[in-house]
This record gives structure tokens, sequence and C-alpha cells, in this order.
């Protein structure tokens, strides 16, 4: 009984020494971009101090404050995130029904594998080649349709991107989703889209969850498609990469540090739906 | 509740035939079960009942409703999934309100139903878990009971009772079958186990290649089998079958089993030679209509000396397995009988329990 119990407890020491380690590996980085949009400019060009500390030194809000007030930043910041927000809602509300379909219609026959399988073969392919493909007809298209240069045409342009990724996401989430629990809802009085809504969409909200993540950081760091589909009104990324020419080591982390912030507010909303046990105790195999 | 009724149902799945002319009458408050193996059409025939599957031909009447243009939700039916099919996020009262809030019930009212139903089936302390903290038992029992909830025309049961371990699916078996004779509920309960279809229903439906090869009381199908697959479906072990050949001698009629024959009824050889599509026939017999000991049966009664192949003790019976010729025929006795393999006994058959299938048609001939 105590070999056990000291070996589980060994088990566990070593899970969170892992943990602990995988977590500061992804934060340290996140960390020292935060520490060094604050700080005074020597602190981060000058001589590193041995022993060098985490702990800053010196405080200012200039970089940060002179970006948010002198450049156009703020309205590339509104832009961006609307854009992003837009392309999120359009990938999810086109992925999910689709995906449902792709899951459901047609039973378990080998027809229905056969299509489902071609057309998610097509709907990969925009994924295949590199953005710049893509976005230089999407432009030509976009100028035709006057959509060119336009939050719509950033979130449609986005949109192409994550929507094969958000299908491909939500379909293998319906698969994990039997259909017995929309029949269920189905003989207990609603419609097929009732029980959709009310019994198979709530189960389903980590894939959503996970679709929604991916679609909202696809958009938010993309650059070639806005350089090539904006002009005047260019998002974020562009915006910084302009900036980032000629800018110093703090600037640089001053505009990275704005750049996380919504990036942590938007995944911190949406992680709360990322757990596995949505599903436990519907059925039973 | 209501009665339910199948017309010349047929459905296709591509090439595969569910269901060839169906034709079901399911009385009112009667627990009925279609039993058959994986794949022949039982679960279709429920679900086209449900409204989950469309049928490409025939009709089907709950009450005295046609319900063919009926969604689900409209046939006042309520259905039991084999997987439970809980909505998982939703705490057991809601699973079991579910329907009723579907329906707009004031909450009082429904109130008062699922308190109802969460003491039918004894679960009043789960009502506010999640089917995640749920055992096997617990969530058939929330599965039964959002059913029984609803007060439905009829039950659908699919396979309710096969994902539970052995020891508590013998319990919900009679469980099950008392609630529903309580509620006077119309059931219809689609199961692969023969057990459970001869222990609770009323009568059932032997389905084979989506076809209803018998339809009888537990009884009728225990003792008169329409055909070979359903004696060897039924019973536990079921039926024996050993090829023979219908012989004469001296103005008496016998089956020729090989190493011996035995005697059959006059009766039985006029049917074999109406109806038989050869002398060639399908002798069986079930497990406990054979008579073995050890001590010399007197001249006059037919029987035969059998070697023992093996014996399988049971606790309350005993299952001795005998070679006759190719053959190994179970045989169910007291287990005071002292046997071991390879010894010699004394065999005889009880006579009227003989049964003899054609052995091209398999049907039931005697």
């Amino acid at each position: 009984m105590i070999h056990l119990k000291s070996r589980s407890f060994l088990r566990s020491g070593a899970f969170a020494l892992l943990v602990i380690g995988i977590a500061f590996i992804i934060v340290f980085p996140l960390y020292v971009v935060a520490k060094n949009a604050f700080v005074e400019d020597p602190e981060i060009t000058g001589r590193p101090a041995w022993p060098w500390s985490p702990i800053p030194k010196t405080f200012t809000t200039e970089w940060v404050y002179s970006l948010l007030t002198e450049s156009k930043l703020l309205s590339s910041l509104m832009l961006t995130i609307v854009s992003t927000l837009l392309s999120v809602g359009i990938s999810l509300l086109l992925a999910t029904p689709a995906a449902w379909a792709l899951v459901r219609v047609g039973g378990k026959t080998k027809t229905r594998f056969r299509a489902t399988g071609f057309i998610l073969t097509f709907a990969v392919i925009s994924r295949m080649f590199p953005s710049i493909t893509v976005g230089i007809p999407l432009a030509v298209i976009l100028v035709r349709l006057m959509l060119h240069d336009t939050i719509w045409g950033l979130a449609i342009g986005f949109t192409l991107f994550s929507l094969p990724y958000s299908l491909i996401v939500m379909k293998s989430q319906f698969e994990a989703i039997p259909p017995e629990l929309e029949e269920a809802a189905m003989v207990d009085g609603y419609s097929r889209f009732g029980a959709f809504i009310r019994v198979t969409l709530p189960p389903a909200a980590p894939g959503m969850a996970a679709a929604a993540i991916f679609s909202f950081l696809f958009a938010w760091g993309e650059l070639t498609l806005p350089l090539l589909i904006t002009s005047a009104n260019q998002p974020l990324s562009v915006m910084t990469w302009r900036y980032l020419r000629g800018a110093t080591m703090a600037q640089g982390s001053a505009i990275a540090f704005i750049q996380l912030i919504p990036v942590l507010i938007f995944t911190y909303i949406l992680q709360r739906f990322l757990k596995p046990e949505y599903l436990a105790g519907a059925f039973k195999y | 509740m209501a009665d339910v009724r199948l017309v010349n149902v047929n459905k296709k799945f591509g090439s595969v035939v569910a269901n060839e002319d169906v034709n079901l009458h399911i009385k009112d408050a009667e627990f009925f079960t279609l039993l058959g193996p994986s794949g022949c059409g039982k679960t279709t025939t429920l679900r086209i009942i449900a409204g989950l599957e469309t049928p490409d031909t025939g009709e089907i009447y709950i009450g005295d409703r046609l319900v063919n243009e009926l969604p689900p939700g409209k046939r006042n039916i309520a259905m039991v999934f084999q997987n439970y099919a809980l909505y998982p996020h939703m705490t057991v009262f809601d699973n079991i309100a579910f329907p009723l809030k579907v329906a707009k019930l004031p909450q009082t009212e429904i109130a008062i139903k699922v308190k109802w139903a969460l003491d039918l089936l004894r679960i009043e302390e789960l009502e506010n878990r999640k089917p995640r903290q749920l055992s096997g038992g617990q969530q058939q029992r929330v599965a039964v009971g959002r059913a029984v909830v609803r007060q439905p025309d009829a039950f659908l049961l699919d396979e309710p009772l096969s994902n539970l371990d052995a020891l508590l699916r013998l319990r919900m078996r009679s469980e099950l079958k008392r609630l529903f004779r309580d509620i006077k509920a119309t059931v219809i309960y689609v199961t692969h186990d023969q057990v459970e279809a001869m222990t609770m229903a009323k009568r059932i439906a032997v389905m084979r290649y989506g076809k209803i090869e018998q339809l009888a009381t537990p009884q009728g199908i225990y003792h008169c089998p329409r055909t070979r697959f359903i004696a060897g479906f039924i019973g536990s072990p079921p039926m024996n079958f050993l090829d023979g050949t219908l012989t004469e001698k001296n103005g008496k009629s016998y089956i020729d089993l090989g190493p011996f024959s035995t005697e059959i009824p006059p009766k039985a050889a006029e049917l074999i030679k109406e109806k038989a599509t050869s002398s060639k026939v399908i002798f069986g017999i079930r497990p406990e209509d054979i008579i073995i000991q050890k001590k010399k049966v007197p001249k006059q009664v037919e029987s035969y000396l059998c070697e023992v192949y093996v014996v399988e003790p049971l606790g309350s019976e005993l299952l001795v397995n005998l070679n006759i010729g190719e053959n190994i025929v179970k045989v169910k006795t007291d287990p005071s009988l002292d046997v071991n393999i390879g010894e010699k006994i004394w065999t005889r058959f009880r006579k009227d329990k003989i049964h003899v299938f054609d052995s091209k048609t398999e049907e039931l001939i005697f």
C-alpha cells in the first residue's frame, strides 16, 4: 500500500515538474516581451547585468503611450479586432452546419464517406498553397466587388483561410457526438434543427472553441494576405511590419505587447470551453 | 397507451434489405419483443416506428393515427437507446424534464412529474447530478426515466440492457418488466438476447434477413419453432440437430440417424411424406428432452448406448455432451449423475418432444 502510494506520489511529482517546465518555455518569452515594453531603453540594449534578474529595475509607459497616441495604431487595432472577430464568426457560422452535414447526412453509408472525403479535399486545397497565390486573385476579385481595403474584404480573406481548418475541427467534433443524442431530442419533441441547437451544439463547445481560437490567431497574425488586399486601412500585422523597420527593441516590445493583450483576452475567454468532459456520461459503449 | 400497427413495411439501405413486408400488430399494454441476430432489421423496424427512418413503402399506425408523415416528436412515443443518449450538459432532473419542457408544460406540473419518475426508478437522490457522475446502472435508469415521464402512447426500447454488466442486467430485466406492467405500457423491445426476450415479452417476433420468421408467445416459440434457425437460436443451450433419413420397417416409421434409428409416431411419418422435399430430414431435440442413465434400460424401451464426450457441471444442472456419430449432442440432466469422459451411457429421447425439419427449407414439419 505504502509502496503504491509513494510511486503514485513520485509520478504526480514528475508530472507537475513537466507541466511547470512546459509552461515556463511558453510563458517566458511572453514575459520578456511584456517586461521590455515597460523598461527604460538601457536596460534592454545595454550589457546584461550579471547575475541576470527577471525583475525589471526601471519602469516607463513611454513606449506604449507614444504608440497609442502618435500613430494610426489605434484605428489599425480596431480594424484588426473587428475584421478578425467577423472572420471568426463567419467561419464558425459556415463550418458548423457544413461539418454537421458532412458527418450526419447519408448515415453510415459508403457513399457518404466518399462524398465527405471529396468535399474535404476540396475545402483543404486552398490551404495547400502559400497565401500569396490565393491572395493575388482574391485581391482582384475584391477590387471588382468594391470590397478591397475594407473590413469586410479583410474578414472574407481571413475566412477563406480559417474555414477549411474550422471545417476539419468541427467534423471530428461531430463525429465524437453520437447521432442518438439528436435522435433522442427529436423523439422528445424537437425538430431536427431544434435538436441540433439544443442538444448537439452544447457538447460541441470544445470543438467550436478550438476552431474559433485557431481562426482568431490566424487572422490576427496574417501578414501576406492583408498586404495584398488592403492599402489605406491596414491591420495591425501590416502596421507592425512597417513600424518594426527602424524601431528600437523597446518600441518593438511595446507593439508586440499591444498585440498580445487581445489574443490573451480572447483565448482566456474561450479556453474554459476546451474541456474534454463535455461529452462524458452522455452515452455508453 | 395505444396499439401500434405496421402494414407491409419495406425498407432498403442501398441493396441491403432491412425490412421486407413487415406486418405487426402490437396490442395496447403489450410487452412485445423484436428478437434476432445483429443485422436482422429489428432496430430498423423500431426506428421506422419512431420516425427516425422513413419506410420505402408501408404504413405505420399508432392508435388510430397514421403516423407516416409525422416527425418523431409528434408521434407521442418515447425511446430508450442502447447507449442511453443522455444529454451530457444537463442534470438528471433536466434530462428527465426535457421532453416535458419541449411540450411547454407548466413548471409546477413538470416538477411533479419528474419527481414521480425519479421516485418510480428510485433515483431521487441523483436529481442534481450530471450524467458523467452516474454509474452505468444509474444512467440506464435516467434514460428510462426520461421515457416514462412523458406517459407516451408506446415505449420503444433498443437493447436497453446490453451495456450493463451481467448481474445488473439480471436485476434490471425483472425491474423493467414489472415497471412497464405497473404503468400498463405498450412496449416494443428490441434485443438479440433470447433470454431477455423469453423472460420479458408477452409475444416475440423473431426476425431474420429483414423478415419476421415467427411471431408467437415465448412458449409457442420454444415448443414450436417454425424453422431450424429459430430452434437453434432459442434456449440455452439451443436445440440439438441431427441429419436423418426417413425409413420404414415392419410397418413402423423410423428416422435413421446414422449410428442408430429412432422410431417416430405415425403422424410424423405422414407429415414428412406429405410436406418434406425429400426423405432427408433434420431431427431436432432439446437438451432437456434427452434422458440418460447408467443403468441398462429395459429391452422394450428404445435406447442407445452413447459415449460421453465432455461433462459441463452448472451447479443446478449438468450438461453432458454425447457423441452421436459425427455430431455432439448436449443433454441437460440432474447434477447428481456421476459420469466421466469416455463412459458409455444409455440414452433415449422423449418421444413427444421430438422435432423434424425439412433439410432444404429448414421449416418445421413435425
